[in-house]
């Protein structure tokens, strides 16, 4: 008797410390605890400082008003930053075509390296339009540190002198919350979501 | 015996604080198969190794806690459980990105270790097979999940160390299928659960 109490007692502790651990067995991993908090509670992001490829100094709250859609790149990589690259040339070529209030951002994570001309170069590689898609870095390293951690960016070496990072397509809502996390490849999901948000901010103004 | 004893617990103490310096820690977590496979078993040894050399009166704890634990089924709950939730690649990945995470798997895994070592004799035969036979399936099917996962699993490592861990739990799987036969094969698997072949010089 006192062992099948023990047992069902034990069960139950393995399945609260898992259930507890997973948000209730929905997020078994770091990826998708982070997509699951975000879209469950928009977060708010530091207000960090940034520097566009043209050279121009701006400050993340200076996007508010309309849906930003972010991504986090080196300009050296050539996996997964390609990718996203080419997701964002999408997302600019709609925004363009259907006039939409949708800014695009991306954010090098290797400061560093990246350099005013080195983002310009990525900027061209991918006909980024500057009045619409800012290619930037920022300006303070401790700053770079917040920003990735606020947006659950995780950075590691790649063992070959690059990085490899959780590549995703962020949303930044009007108001300047990190809305909706989408997969690297999913630019008309991404899009979709600009636009809902970009709607939302006209009418709520 | 008594001091030998709590001379053995010391080395085992010294054993689990090496592991926890930043040194051999840092080296074990860099790669995920050092990690998961070297690191998290090692941790559990420390309990293992604890419950053999500890004193008798240590073990009075453990006698009142026997009622508790008939079969050594609760225990292996308990300890099956705990072995489980480190292998969650998120708590695996929580362990390197939050100080909380890290000291629970160094205090947690231990006593699974020691409570896993109290438990095992007492299972009785068909249990350890259920046990071994869960092993080997789950080595087995994570092998194969790590090996074709499109993306990584675990934000602190890279798609080649996912695709290594997968090899190795193949391999895991792979031993310990290979040591199952070869136990039934000497003739160490006897009805009666007693342990390793011809102890007591029985005819096969």
């Amino acid at each position: 008797m006192r062992t099948v109490l023990a047992a069902a007692l034990a069960f139950t502790a393995v399945i609260a410390a898992l259930s507890l651990a997973t948000d209730g067995f929905a997020a078994f991993t770091t990826e998708s605890a982070r997509r699951l908090e975000v879209m469950r509670s928009p977060r708010g992001l530091p207000d960090v400082l940034l520097e566009d490829q043209t050279g121009r100094r701006f400050r993340l709250s200076d996007l508010r008003g309309r849906p930003v859609v972010v991504e986090f790149i080196y300009t050296r990589c050539t996996s997964y930053c390609v990718a996203l690259g080419n997701a964002f040339q999408q997302i600019q070529r709609a925004v363009l075509k259907d006039g939409l209030q949708v800014s695009l951002l991306s954010v090098s994570f290797d400061p560093d390296h990246d350099s005013v001309p080195r983002l310009a170069a990525y900027a061209r590689r991918y006909g980024a339009q500057a009045r619409l898609w800012r290619v930037a870095r920022p300006v303070h390293p401790a700053a770079l540190d917040a920003l990735l951690d606020a947006c659950g960016v995780k950075v590691i070496s790649d063992g070959l002198g690059g990085y490899t990072h959780n590549a995703a397509i962020l949303l930044v809502g009007p108001r300047g919350r990190l809305v909706h996390i989408y997969d690297w490849d999913a630019a008309k999901a991404a899009l979709r979501g600009a636009r809902r948000a970009a709607l939302r901010g006209a009418q709520a103004s | 015996m008594k001091r030998g004893s709590w001379q053995g617990a010391a080395l085992i103490a010294a054993c689990w604080l090496a592991l926890a310096m930043p040194p051999v820690r840092d080296g074990l977590e860099a790669d995920m198969v050092r990690h998961m496979l070297v690191q998290l078993p090692l941790l559990l040894a420390v309990g293992l190794g604890l419950s053999r050399v500890l004193p008798v009166e240590v073990h009075g704890l453990g006698a009142w806690l026997g009622p508790w634990n008939g079969g050594g089924i609760p225990g292996l709950i308990l300890a099956f459980g705990v072995v489980l939730f480190w292998m969650v690649p998120r708590t695996l990945d929580a362990a390197l990105d939050h100080t909380a995470f890290e000291s629970a798997k160094f205090l947690v895994l231990p006593l699974a270790g020691f409570v896993l070592a109290r438990s095992w004799p007492r299972l009785p035969l068909i249990g350890r097979g259920v046990v071994y036979a869960n092993l080997l399936s789950m080595s087995w099917v994570l092998g194969w999940v790590y090996l074709v996962a499109p993306q990584r699993i675990c934000t602190n490592y890279r798609f080649d160390q996912q695709e290594q861990l997968g090899l190795a739990f193949l391999g895991v799987g792979a031993a310990l299928a290979v040591y199952l036969v070869l136990r039934v094969a000497v003739g160490g698997a006897r009805a009666d659960g007693s342990g390793r072949a011809g102890r007591r010089g029985q005819p096969r």
